[in-house]
């Protein structure tokens, strides 16, 4: 029987290679991301090995909860205390500052990667804990000098010895570039950061850190033991200090990387996991045809004594054959896949260390699975069908594989549906972890495809009927044969739309949510916002990017300005109520002035410094009226007790918590401005104020100021560009769907060849039949359009109304997309069925009627 | 045995259809097969001929070649006065879809329509406009009045074949062809077909070529053209099935 399936299979290669391909596509995916957040994690692993280089033990506050990038900073005081203990050997304080460093080229634009931060950093002297080694130059000295790593000067074209512009938190300086280093070793273990490094005096000055340092670095001296010197340390240490050894340290950094490593990978995953199902759908569909084809092979078999269990098996081991073949190909071509994605990376500035690949045994055996699972549970269904052909098929030519009733398929596919329906609305609206959540709406958006595939065969031929109307109205009799050639075969017909009805579901369903929060945030911008400008730092991607509060001070001195808000952020930096959350800090007096939240009760203009701002939903699930007290543990580990002073509606810019700048001061760090809103003193014509703005801002190259509009516009291409690298992924998955249709319509071409035959002897042209087919194709492909876009728009609302409503507070249907989306599918179809088209129109008309 | 009048002219430019010197090789070398060797002959307007002959003397062959389907490896035929081999596929085709008509012995209709799409199928793929008046004529006559919007798989498989007859006639075509018109139906439903025919070209002064091997059907026709080895060897005006089958007995003689 298994050799049987593999003539079967050689005898038809092309259909073979299809399938084939559409499993390998799935494959690749899949392997391709396994093996790059494998090798990014791998390579991050031993590169935060290098970069702790040879500290044994770090001195540094302590911190309960939070981003490690909070961490306050320490008092130098503590570094002499370090000092005289016994086995210390070197003790340096360092400087890791993430935000508001910018140097400026010569040509006056700012340095900027996509991706990887610019951190400031101080030299140090002692040898043992050093990690710049000297390219060109020599290390900074004093506040006139400084120094860049080695790739960053060169790619950026800053020449040692002249002099540059920085701009710092502490404020814009004229400084010269006095040499270029490598970090760690000589191949610069940056990972693309760019490094700005001053000596340690003008980089505490500069960073606005005078007397304080990020961490405090401790060489042990050979021979000494580390524990007994760690725990020598901590017992001189004040309440609030730490000092934790290499390993904790290289922990921590792994950390952090690996959860990188992780949502990229889980991304990239997620993809492969949507061209795998569309895969199965295409991979489902022509087991279905070619069986239906092969129904009198097969009861020849049948009738030869083969048993109902053989003919199963046999066809069973086709799929296992393609499986197979497929994930070994997928196996290569996801490795080339992650390779790919190395270089394009590094095209886009992200440069990733040169490391290994590593391919796991959990790679190869996720793509088995992936390979070999999904073509077996594709072709299991049609399968167990072929037990019904009775041996006496082989003589006549009348036996059809019976379809699915309608009255069952309806009561079947509304249940799967509905189950589909849910588990979506579960991991919507119901609390459930990150991982958990995830799962069940894929688990959900899977079980609701597969549901509507088993439905959609009940209203194909209506629904391919009303859309075939025009062209059988207007391309003549090869029109009408169109429509009735896509509504002739409804279960065909559904399957075939279906994979492409996935693909133009999700894309829709991020169009819906896209658009939605664009709306939102115009709207918001439009009812809300009473100010006229808006100055921001350029790199939008890094949370933590800000500027020094010398432009706010500025802008605040011009007269053309009537006041100025400055805004400040930090994620996961508080708790309150026994959970981590979010914070910002702005100035309450002249709030209301900028932005209007929507205040429910209270009093902002009147608020103190200790007291705090909330938005209703946590005030309603933590009790909270106006004038209550509540405790809000700092990241640096102090409590204050804050007074609500109002509770709002709108949290999109405010987000939940808002504490005042006196407070921020008090408990944080970073010492920069994010985010600054400007009100012209002249409320009807804004020039002379856009104009101040433009003169203060100047000279903060990375700083960008934006009226209203412009504003509005930066916010809604954010959005877009996201929109597009998802829908761009996604196409990928219309593509596969593509060549489901190009595979239906070539079988369904083989099938019918004694037709086109007769066609052509009663004196259709070969222009016609082209017609007849492309149209055909391009129903099929609108019907499958027209389902995704409805339940993407489905999937969409109920996403959007499960997102807070500081991102979405109404949905927007992007009526031009969908319908774009739809008619970008007719015409996906209308060159999918090129190929089938051309061979239809070329057969010959004699062997066409003879063929059996 | 009566006598055989003598042939008409094969040149006669009045012919429906007509081959001269048709030689149709297939294979090459040892393998070589002649389907058709050097066949002169005519077809007259107005009449119902049927060509006969065992299995693979070449009738079939002979059929596709006059009709435009099959290409002569030397010789010519003419539908009309119209030569064919030099035509280009889409003049071929288009010559099919205005002057020819065709009948076959199974599969003779596209399943997605209906009995009178069916019929006007050929007039619908030249976007011409049927002859109301005709049309009603030829629907009467093949008695399918009430079945006009069912779909193939509705129909008896006379009833197709009916459906089949009425469109190989409803663009008026200058000669039809049919292949075995009969071979898949009971004999008679299989009459029922065969006397339409005949009363198509009667009555209507329709032109129909049939291939067949049933003596039976054969004898509805005017004129019977016997073929052997891609040879005519025979021919039989106003046939009856004794005759027919009498002289099929002969062959090889």
């Amino acid at each position: 029987m298994f050799k049987l399936a593999v003539k079967s299979l050689l005898a038809r290669k092309l259909r073979l290679l299809l399938m084939v391909f559409a499993i390998v596509i799935g494959v690749s995916f899949v392997v391709g991301s396994f093996v790059i957040s494998d090798s990014l994690r791998s390579t991050f692993n031993s590169l935060a090995t290098n970069i702790e280089g040879t500290t044994d033990l770090t001195v540094r506050t302590s911190q309960d909860f939070g981003d490690n990038a909070l961490r306050p900073p320490i008092d130098q005081s503590n570094v002499d205390l370090v000092k005289k203990l016994d086995g210390v050997q070197a003790v340096e304080g360092t400087l890791n500052v993430f935000s508001g460093i910018t140097p400026i080229k010569a040509n006056g634009d700012p340095v900027k990667r996509n991706g990887p931060p610019i951190i400031g950093i101080n030299t140090v002297t002692s040898p043992e804990l050093n990690q710049l080694i000297p390219v060109d130059g020599r290390p900074p000295s004093g506040e006139g000098e400084f120094a860049l790593d080695v790739d960053a000067a060169k790619d950026f074209e800053f020449v040692v010895g002249d002099t540059y512009t920085v701009l710092l938190p502490a404020g814009s300086k004229q400084v010269k570039l006095v040499g270029t280093f490598a970090f760690n070793s000589a191949a610069n273990d940056t990972t693309g950061a760019v490094l700005v490094a001053f000596d340690t005096p003008a980089a505490q000055k500069f960073f606005s850190l005078e007397g304080r340092f990020s961490e405090i670095a401790i060489s042990v001296a050979k021979g000494a033991d580390l524990a007994e010197v760690q725990a020598r340390i901590a017992e001189k240490l004040p309440a609030g200090a730490e000092v934790v050894d290499r390993s904790v340290k290289i922990q921590e950094t792994q950390d952090d990387f690996d959860e990188i490593a992780t949502i990229f990978g889980s991304i990239l995953l997620a993809f492969a996991m949507v061209t795998v199902v569309v895969s199965a759908f295409l991979i489902n569909n022509t087991f279905r045809i070619i069986i239906g084809q092969r129904i009198r092979e097969l009861a020849l078999l049948r009738a030869l004594g083969a048993t109902g269990r053989q003919v199963t098996i046999s066809v069973i081991g086709e799929a296992l054959v393609i499986g197979v073949v497929a994930t070994f190909i997928g196996l290569f071509a996801g490795i080339g896949l992650a390779v790919l994605l190395k270089v394009l990376f590094s095209a886009l500035g992200f440069s990733l260390p040169d490391g290994p690949l590593e391919i796991l045994p959990r790679t190869i055996i996720a793509a088995t699975l992936v390979g070999v699972g999904v073509t077996i549970v594709s072709a299991l269904l049609p399968a167990l069908k072929v037990r019904q052909i009775p041996p006496i098929a082989a003589l006549g030519d009348d036996f059809q594989l019976q379809g699915t009733g309608l009255r069952r398929r309806i009561i079947v596919g509304g249940a799967v549906t509905g189950i589909g329906a849910v588990l979506l609305g579960l991991g919507l609206f119901g609390s459930l972890d990150t991982t958990a959540l995830l799962l069940t709406l894929a688990l959900g958006a899977l079980t609701m495809f597969v549901g509507i595939n088993l439905l959609s065969p009940v209203f194909a031929v209506p629904v391919a009927r009303g859309l075939g109307w025009p062209i059988a109205r207007f391309r003549g009799v090869a029109g009408q044969l169109a429509r009735d050639n896509s509504a002739r075969n409804p279960r065909r017909t559904s399957s075939t739309a279906a994979a492409l009805m996935i693909g133009v579901a999700l894309i829709s369903m991020v169009a819906v949510v896209g658009a939605s929060i664009k709306d939102t945030f115009t709207g918001l911008l439009d009812n809300s916002v009473e100010a006229d400008f808006f100055v921001r730092p350029d790199n939008a991607a890094d949370p933590t990017a800000g500027f020094s509060p010398d432009l706010t001070a500025a802008l605040r001195a011009r007269p053309e300005i009537e006041s100025v808000e400055a805004f400040r952020f930090a994620q996961q930096s508080v708790r309150v109520g026994g959970k981590t959350k979010d914070l910002q800090g702005t100035d309450f007096k002249n709030l209301l002035q900028h932005l209007n939240p929507d205040i429910i009760s209270g009093d902002v203009p009147a608020a103190g410094p200790n007291d705090v701002l909330v938005h209703k939903d946590p005030a309603k699930d933590l009790g909270l009226q106006v004038g209550d007290s509540i405790d809000m543990l700092f990241i640096d580990g102090k409590t204050e007790t804050l007074r609500v002073a109002a509770i709002y509606d709108d949290a999109s810019i405010l987000g939940n918590w808002v504490v005042s700048l006196d407070l921020w001061d008090r408990h944080f760090t970073a010492t920069v401005d994010q985010f600054v809103t400007v009100r012209s003193l002249d409320r009807t014509d804004p020039t002379a104020a856009a104009k101040a703005v433009e003169v203060e801002t100047a000279v903060y190259a990375s700083v960008k100021a934006e009226n209203k509009a412009e504003f509005k516009k930066t916010q809604q291409r954010r959005v877009d560009s996201f929109l597009a690298v998802v829908q761009g992924m996604l196409i990928l998955a219309l593509l596969i769907a593509l060549l489901g249709i190009y595979n239906t319509l070539r079988l369904s071409i083989y099938e019918r060849t004694r037709e086109l035959g007769l066609l052509r002897a009663v004196g259709m042209t070969r222009a016609q039949m082209r017609v007849m087919i492309r149209w055909e194709a391009a129903i099929v492909a609108v019907f499958g359009a027209v389902l995704g876009v409805v339940l993407g728009v489905l999937f969409g609302v109920a996403a959007a109304s499960a997102l807070p409503s500081s991102f979405i507070k109404s949905i927007t249907l992007p009526l031009g997309s969908l319908v774009i989306y739809v008619l970008v599918a007719a015409v996906f179809g209308l060159l999918a069925a090129i190929f089938p088209a051309r061979r239809a129109a070329r057969l010959n008309v004699l062997d066409a009627i003879s063929h059996n | 045995m009566t006598s055989i009048p003598p042939p008409q002219s094969p040149t006669d430019t009045r012919l429906a259809a007509r081959a001269v010197s048709a030689t149709k090789i297939y294979g090459r070398g040892d393998t070589e097969v002649r389907a058709l060797d050097d066949v002169t002959v005519g077809f007259e307007p107005g009449r119902f001929a049927a060509i006969m002959g065992p299995s693979g003397s070449g009738k079939s062959t002979l059929m596709h070649c006059l009709a435009g389907l099959d290409t002569l490896t030397s010789g010519e035929v003419f539908i009309g006065d119209i030569a064919l081999s030099p035509l280009p596929e889409k003049a071929l085709t288009l010559l099919r879809r205005d002057k020819v008509g065709f009948i076959f012995q199974a599969f003779n209709l596209v399943p997605t329509l209906n009995a009178l799409e069916n019929i006007t199928l050929p007039l619908a793929l030249a976007k011409r406009d049927a002859d109301d008046a005709w049309l009603d004529e030829v629907v009467t006559t093949v008695g399918l009045k009430d079945r006009l919007t069912h779909r193939p798989n509705e129909l008896s498989g006379g009833q197709q074949q009916r459906v089949a007859v009425a469109r190989a006639l409803a663009s008026r075509p200058d000669i039809v062809f049919a292949d075995e018109p009969t071979g898949n139906l009971d004999s008679r439903t299989g009459a029922e077909i065969l006397s339409f025919m005949k009363h198509a070209v009667r009555e209507l002064g329709q032109t129909i070529v049939m291939v067949t091997h049933d003596p039976v059907a054969a004898s509805y026709a005017d004129r019977v053209v016997f073929l052997a080895d891609g040879k005519i060897v025979d021919e039989m005006q106003d046939p009856t099935a004794d005759a027919v089958l009498d002289r099929l007995k002969h062959f090889g003689d």
